[in-house]
């Protein structure tokens, strides 16, 4: 038996886990090597220390504690347990989402999209008089009490607006093709 | 399976008190684990309460060696008996309830130490530790020891504990199961998850570090 040997062993030794021919020349190697009792010697006395560390007492509230964790536990449980009242609502939840949903999204998806026809809105001559378009220069009356309603039509519809409203394509398209405006009926 | 009664776990305070304890959980206290295991399975909700009173001291003194801080070692048994409550009915009763537990345990412990390795941070708990140390009053444990020896012992414990805490994890758990929780080397296999000659190979080696380490402190 070597120091080496010894070393490898010890743990075995004092645990009384090897064989009692081995552990008698660990007993002799140990009386009469110096260094391996001194080894022997340190680890006892630690391992007394370590036994004498005060161990720890649960704090007051770990019950407590532990109590309200598996009561929600329980709780949670009982919450996630499939019943046929849950089941059928979350069903009727889930459909009318997906009703409302498709519903949505359809015209967008689908090729067909929904067209309705409308009536043409024509700019034509303001109501009530039949319109001639003024060929001269407006004329404003000096002041404003005296500016009667047909005046002043008269007077936005002079000959600068005219040309506007002959020339421009917006209203020749419109006179020309109905309406037509895309989008949910 | 059957069905898990909701508990209310009652606390020892009554006990500890030194008031009786009530008749109901007196019919626990000679039953072996596997049949408070059984009386839980059965419908018996306040057999989980004494399985929390047979090893939540245990089981935190364990975790705590292994972790070295104490609120965490506190969270991570809390974690191992909700662990254990939601998994009681899967635990094979041909095994010792106590090494499953102990498993669950030091599986949650290494998982810490192994996030803590990833993300390190001075604990609190250390410095709180020598706070403590420091201003903790001076009394008289061992009227026949002297003060300077006492301090010497006091002195010492502190750094044998810290000779623990300075083992490498795969040693220090298998290091506290056998000398602090007194575990045979098969218990500590199947804890661990390693086989015999591991543990063997391991024990030695912690035991080896641990002598190595506080040789100068005892000289």
């Amino acid at each position: 038996m070597d120091c080496q040997k010894f070393l490898d062993h010890y743990s075995e030794f004092i645990d009384g886990r090897i064989q009692e021919e081995v552990s008698r020349e660990m007993e002799a190697h140990r009386h009469g090597c110096e260094r391996c009792r001194g080894y022997s010697r340190t680890f006892e006395t630690g391992r007394e220390l370590l036994q004498e560390l005060p161990t720890l007492d649960v704090p007051p509230d770990f019950r407590p504690r532990l109590d309200h964790r598996i009561f929600h536990l329980e709780d949670g449980k009982s919450l996630a347990r499939p019943s046929l009242g849950s089941g059928a609502t979350m069903a009727s939840v889930m459909a009318v989402a997906a009703l409302l949903a498709f519903s949505a999204w359809a015209p967008a998806v689908g090729d067909v999209e929904p067209r309705v026809e409308l009536p043409a809105v024509v700019v034509g001559a303001p109501p009530g008089a039949s319109f001639t378009p003024a060929r001269t220069n407006p004329t404003f009356p000096a002041t404003r009490s005296l500016f009667t309603t047909t005046e002043f039509q008269d007077g936005i519809w002079g000959d600068s607006h005219d040309l506007l409203r002959e020339y421009s394509p917006v209203l020749d398209h419109r006179r020309s093709q109905p309406v037509v405006r895309v989008g949910i009926e | 399976m059957n069905a898990k009664p909701a508990i209310k776990i009652q606390p020892k305070k009554a006990e500890k008190a030194g008031r009786t304890a009530r008749p109901g959980r007196l019919r626990f206290k000679d039953l072996t684990d596997s049949q408070v295991v059984q009386q839980f399975l059965d419908g018996d909700a306040r057999a989980f309460g004494e399985l929390v009173d047979r090893y939540d001291k245990r089981l935190l003194n364990f975790v705590y060696r292994t972790v070295g801080d104490r609120e965490r070692a506190q969270d991570l048994i809390q974690e191992t008996f909700v662990r254990v409550y939601r998994h009681l009915h899967r635990f094979d009763q041909t095994k010792k309830f106590s090494t499953w537990i102990y498993t669950i345990a030091g599986n949650l412990a290494k998982n810490e130490l192994r996030n803590r390795s990833r993300n390190p941070l001075v604990l609190f708990q250390t410095i709180k530790k020598n706070w403590e140390a420091d201003h903790r009053p001076l009394e008289w444990e061992d009227p026949k020891l002297r003060p300077d020896d006492l301090y010497r012992k006091r002195h010492l414990k502190e750094l044998v504990e810290n000779s623990v805490a300075q083992l490498p994890e795969h040693h220090r758990i298998v290091f506290v199961l056998r000398e602090l929780q007194g575990k045979t080397y098969e218990e500590i296999a199947e804890i661990t998850g390693c086989n015999l000659g591991t543990v063997k190979s391991r024990l030695n080696r912690a035991r080896n570090n641990f002598a190595r380490i506080i040789a100068p402190l005892l000289d």
